[in-house]
């Protein structure tokens, strides 16, 4: 299921351009995310201190309140099936996932070696700075 | 050390869903919550229909996204290749079920049940019962599962599944650590799955990857997984699952 290189760079530029544009952050006058991400990581930002998927949790401030992600930025009513990611076992009511699931290929727009900590990339687990 | 991986070899796999069952057994898991899990894809349209199979355990990647964005630490890598969770060290957070692509991590919502498969208290089940095992009552409570294993002495195969942390498959880390095969491997009626050190060239892992082209889910994710799928018999790009979750649109 490896996908060609062509296809991995297009893959990245559409999840990025679909995040930035639901989000409404290239607009003008914004903080560009870089920037934002940095003073997350400096603490100039408090985003909280519990981690947690909660909407009132630091998840969901980095990416939602921060950032200004809107929910369709990352939850989708339907995940193509290319896209698929083998997630969801038939028993689980993924309609309890409020807004929908989520497709993770736009993480990748800026968690491969983008303004955002590596997840995906090259670095190993070792490498990436422990909080 | 060894490297532990697995080989799943899909034109073996006939779909009975006997690795589930055995790690339910094994890990006594809540309730919709599937460590192993084996997708059932169709294509096609009748009479031209094909079937294919995608048995799902942790991909125990080398690179695992997990690992990385774990706050605690619980989530951790072993030296022998098992992406192991110290159940005493999670906090819930959840964040290893956004980070992981093959969405294996399941949190505990509810405070899980002893034992799933029956309730030997209950009178109604003990008297069922006793035709066939003669009054004893067999031990699926299996205590490893709350035993501290490896160097590091941490609780790691399932910790009792306690309500607010995550959990996913452990390779059966209990059962690897007595030399023994993953319980979904042993239970394969096919021996599609197969187990063992990467590194060792007279495994059988590494002699079917050779005897083979294999290929790995995801690969664009960079997780590099230590699952290793051979056999022509995957889903097309136009497969969709035969069993949809609940809720589902798509």
């Amino acid at each position: 299921m490896s996908i060609p290189r062509a296809a991995q760079a297009l893959l990245l530029i559409g999840g990025l351009f679909a995040v930035v544009a639901a989000s409404g952050a290239a607009e003008v006058g914004v903080t560009p995310w870089p920037t934002t991400a940095e003073q997350i990581r400096k603490g100039k930002i408090d985003v909280g201190k519990k981690y947690g998927m909660g909407t009132d949790q630091r998840f969901h401030r980095i990416h939602e309140s921060t950032l200004g992600l809107e929910c369709a930025a990352c939850h989708a009513d339907r995940i193509p099936a290319s896209a698929r990611t083998f997630s969801v076992p038939p028993a689980v009511d993924v309609s309890q996932a409020s807004p929908g699931p989520v497709d993770r290929r736009v993480c990748q727009g800026c968690h491969v070696g983008g303004p955002a900590r590596d997840v995906y990339g090259s670095q190993r687990p070792s490498e990436v700075k422990q909080r | 050390m060894p490297r532990y991986g697995m080989v799943i070899d899909l034109d073996r796999c006939v779909g009975c869903r006997a690795c589930m069952e055995a790690c339910k057994v094994e890990n006594n898991t809540p309730q919709a919550i599937f460590w192993m899990y084996l997708f059932r894809f169709e294509e096609g349209e009748f009479p031209a229909t094909r079937i294919s199979f995608l048995p799902r355990p942790c991909m125990h990647c080398d690179n695992a996204p997990c690992v990385k964005v774990c706050p605690t630490g619980a989530r951790y890598k072993r030296d022998d290749g098992l992406v192991a969770t110290n159940a005493d060290a999670c906090i819930g957070s959840r964040y290893c079920v956004a980070a992981c692509p093959y969405g294996v991590n399941s949190f505990n919502w509810k405070e899980p049940k002893a034992n799933y498969y029956l309730d030997w208290s209950a009178p109604s089940a003990a008297q069922a019962l006793k035709p066939v095992t003669a009054g004893a009552v067999p031990p699926y409570d299996n205590p490893d599962l709350d035993r501290k294993w490896g160097k590091e002495q941490r609780k790691i195969a399932g910790g009792g599944h306690r309500q607010g942390i995550v959990e996913k498959c452990t390779f059966c880390v209990q059962r690897v650590e007595k030399g023994l095969k993953p319980a979904c491997v042993t239970a394969c009626p096919v021996s599609a799955l197969e187990f063992g050190d990467l590194d060792d060239p007279a495994s059988a892992v590494s002699r079917r990857l050779r005897s083979d082209r294999s290929f790995r889910l995801r690969e664009d994710f960079g997780t590099e997984p230590r699952v290793h799928y051979i056999g022509a018999a995957r889903a097309g790009t136009g497969a969709r699952e035969i069993e949809q979750p609940k809720g589902a649109t798509a």
